[in-house]
């Protein structure tokens, strides 16, 4: 099965929208049983999950059903968290506008699921997480992600449309053959408006916003390549741009680029980024007590 | 300009308390010739150091830091407390040992673990503690196998209570030889381990690499026993580099009011920047100015900030050309002003008027100047200084005083970027 011969569709599938504290006992699921089938997935997963409202004249607090479960779960596969028989969803050709598959199936769970679901600090750095991976990794959410940054672009649409507005257009506009919902909707929690950073000083904000609590781990030291990787998935921003940047950075005293081996590079595990003709591996925020 | 002591006794020049080039001294060739300034830092440690030798706990240290910070006067300050107490110091400098990559991991880790312990056995026998020969039998009936066991035998050999190993700079072994951190650190585990049963034994290492910081704990971190205790050796803070700077000074002049002489409030400031707080750059800066302002001064007043910073800028313009080159070009200043950035720089930058510009149009290497009339030159140089007024990307590099005449000084933080210019 190719990657790219599958049409674009949003097909119809499930999760646990409002309840983050569900997605991640989900995602422990998958992780747990990882390498077993959906069905040792469901089988740990019952009992763990239970519904939030009234349901059927069942009362909230009710143990979720099988096929609750298994939905939800399949709301995961169609973003690309784990492969099923040795595919992720977005390698399938399926047509099938609602997303479902067999419980045989052999889960693997990519390894980023896996590192954010061990030592869980919270549900809100778990939910950051999980979005930043389905920015990264499920096809499907870039897709969209591309589409909505083009609707927004070129007809206007607004932050926050209507679901059938925007089932519209993404098929008028953005190539879709079929836009399920729910199933678009949930999309939208994973997507991003595109920031700009259109200034050296926007580059630094954003520096200091996404990696000053790894900065302290690290010396105070932040893999630009991590940084530019990053960047590339929130907004629409070259190398060039980046270099230029980092330079005015570095020119106006905001900055120190650390100079890097490639054989150092290489054990660490980072790309050097070049700029003026010098490789950097590093970059650090000068501290504002000697500057003066 | 003499400098005087107290007594009014002139210092020679030789007697510059600060030394310009080069690394500290080797942990191998340590030498108490050279005032060394007990920060904060290295205070606090060899008080652990001290307490530990006191009561026979062993010394567990791992100092990380960028070149120039201090770890191996941190360590030969460490070496010095343990040969006080007629214990050994053996030096492991992984710079000097005769490395060569096999481009095997495992086969370079034998290699390693073979070099240190040949450089053990070169120190034992150059102490006279113990011999080629006992040596040779402890690795035969260790069949060569163990070559922990084999270090321990022959530290035990010397019936020392007090033994310091010491293995510097660490990241050599990552550069030159295919060694992975997590086994490097679990043969320096399994090596403490066995060392720190013996109470007074230690080992001190130093890593000058902080990129391996992270990883390098996260091993440790895994490894339960024999656990070293990690120093983060960061720069000096402000008040940390006066004290350094007033602390060397008055070493020499004995000074007890103005002992920053000969330097004055703003000098010191300055130099406070353009080292970053780092020992070694403090040492070099401050080895330059006290040199030549000997001769540039005439009083025997404080040096100013005035003759610093030209001096600064006499020994380091080649860089600074560049430096400005770079920096107009990314903010798009025209070349005019270009021109008047290095003519600032070289009149050491400190509250010139235009007029103060002009005076050095023709003495100074900016050729942009060279054979304009005064009046065309003045053009220029007000031109160029409305310009830079207006440009908002250089608030911090420069800094414009009053009005008409106005002042131009070049921020400290600009000194340090030529300083530390590639």
């Amino acid at each position: 099965m190719l990657k790219g011969t599958m049409s674009k569709i949003i097909p119809i599938f499930y999760l646990p929208k409002e309840y983050p504290e569900d997605m991640s006992i989900l995602a422990k699921g998958l992780v747990v049983n990882n390498g077993q089938t959906l069905k040792n997935a469901l089988y740990w997963l019952e009992g763990k999950l239970v519904t939030h409202k009234v349901n059927k004249g069942k009362p909230a607090g009710t143990p979720m059903s099988a096929t609750t479960i298994k939905n939800y779960l399949a709301g995961f596969y169609v973003l690309d968290l784990y492969k099923a028989d040795g595919y992720i969803y977005s390698e399938t050709n399926t047509k099938k506008t609602k997303a479902s598959i067999s419980v045989q199936s052999t889960i693997k769970v990519i390894n980023s699921l896996q590192d954010i679901s061990h030592n869980l600090p919270s549900i809100e750095v778990f939910n950051e997480n999980l979005t930043q991976i389905c920015s990264q990794y499920s096809q499907l959410v870039k897709d969209y992600t591309n589409a909505r940054f083009q609707l927004h672009e070129k007809h206007q649409l607004s932050e926050n449309p209507e679901a059938a507005l925007l089932q519209k257009l993404l098929i008028q506009h953005c190539g879709y053959s079929y836009v399920g919902n729910p199933g678009v909707g949930y999309l939208d929690l994973f997507y991003r408006e595109k920031i700009e950073i259109d200034s050296y000083l926007k580059l630094l904000e954003f520096i200091v916003k996404n990696y000053a609590s790894l900065a302290k781990k690290t010396l105070g030291l932040v893999p630009l390549s991590q940084i530019f990787t990053h960047l590339k998935l929130v907004a629409n921003y070259t190398e060039k741009d980046f270099n230029t940047h980092l330079n005015q950075l570095r020119l106006t005293h905001r900055v120190e680029l650390i100079t890097t081996k490639a054989q150092l590079a290489q054990n660490i595990g980072i790309d050097l980024v070049e700029i003026s003709g010098i490789k950097y591996g590093f970059v650090k925020v000068i501290q504002p007590a000697l500057a003066s | 300009m003499v400098y005087k002591d107290i007594n009014n006794t002139p210092l020679s020049p030789a007697q510059n308390p600060y030394i310009g080039a080069g690394s500290a001294a080797s942990v191998a060739d340590q030498d108490n010739r050279v005032y060394i300034v007990h920060t904060k830092a290295i205070k606090s440690i060899l008080e652990g150091v001290r307490r530990s030798l006191q009561f026979n706990r062993s010394i567990r240290l791992f100092f990380v830091g960028d070149y120039g910070y201090g770890k191996t006067t941190h360590l030969n300050l460490i070496a010095k407390e343990v040969r006080t107490l007629n214990g050994i110091c053996i030096p492991i400098q992984f710079q000097r040992l005769p490395l060569k990559t096999s481009n095997d991991p495992e086969e370079d880790l034998l290699r390693l673990q073979g070099a240190i312990l040949a450089k053990i056995a070169a120190v034992l026998d150059k102490e006279g503690l113990v011999s080629k020969e006992d040596t040779q039998k402890i690795l035969q009936e260790s069949s060569y196998v163990d070559l922990i066991e084999a270090i321990y035998e022959m530290l035990n050999k010397t019936h020392k209570t007090k033994i310091l190993l010491i293995f510097d700079e660490i990241e050599i072994l990552f550069s030159k030889l295919k060694i992975e951190i997590p086994d490097f650190m679990s043969f320096l585990h399994g090596l403490s381990e066995k060392m720190f049963v013996r109470p007074g034994w230690g080992i001190c290492a130093s890593i000058t690499q902080r990129e391996y910081y992270r990883k390098i704990v996260e091993e440790a971190g895994q490894l339960r026993e024999g656990r070293f205790d990690f120093h983060i050796i960061e720069p000096l803070s402000a008040l940390e580099v006066r004290e350094y700077i007033e602390e060397k000074n008055s070493s020499l002049t004995h000074r007890v009011q103005e002992r920053g002489y000969p330097f004055d409030k703003e000098v010191i400031a300055f130099i406070t920047v353009v080292s970053g707080g780092i020992p070694r750059y403090i040492e070099t800066v401050c080895e330059l100015i006290w040199s030549e302002a000997e001769a540039k001064q005439d009083s025997d007043q404080l040096i100013e900030i005035e003759t610093a910073r030209r001096i600064f800028s006499n020994r380091y313009l080649s860089k600074a050309n560049p430096y400005f080159a770079e920096l107009c070009r990314s903010f798009s200043v025209s070349d005019q002003a270009e021109a008047f950035l290095k003519l600032l720089f070289y009149s050491g930058g400190w509250r010139k008027t235009t007029k103060d510009l002009l005076a050095l149009k023709e003495s100074s290497p900016i050729a942009d100047f060279h054979g304009l009339s005064e009046s065309q030159a003045q053009s220029r140089l007000n031109e160029a200084g409305k310009e830079l007024r207006n440009n908002q990307d250089l608030t911090t590099s420069l800094e414009v005083f009053g009005k008409r005449p106005f002042k131009y000084t070049l921020k400290n933080l600009v000194f340090k970027s030529i300083f530390d210019y590639l």
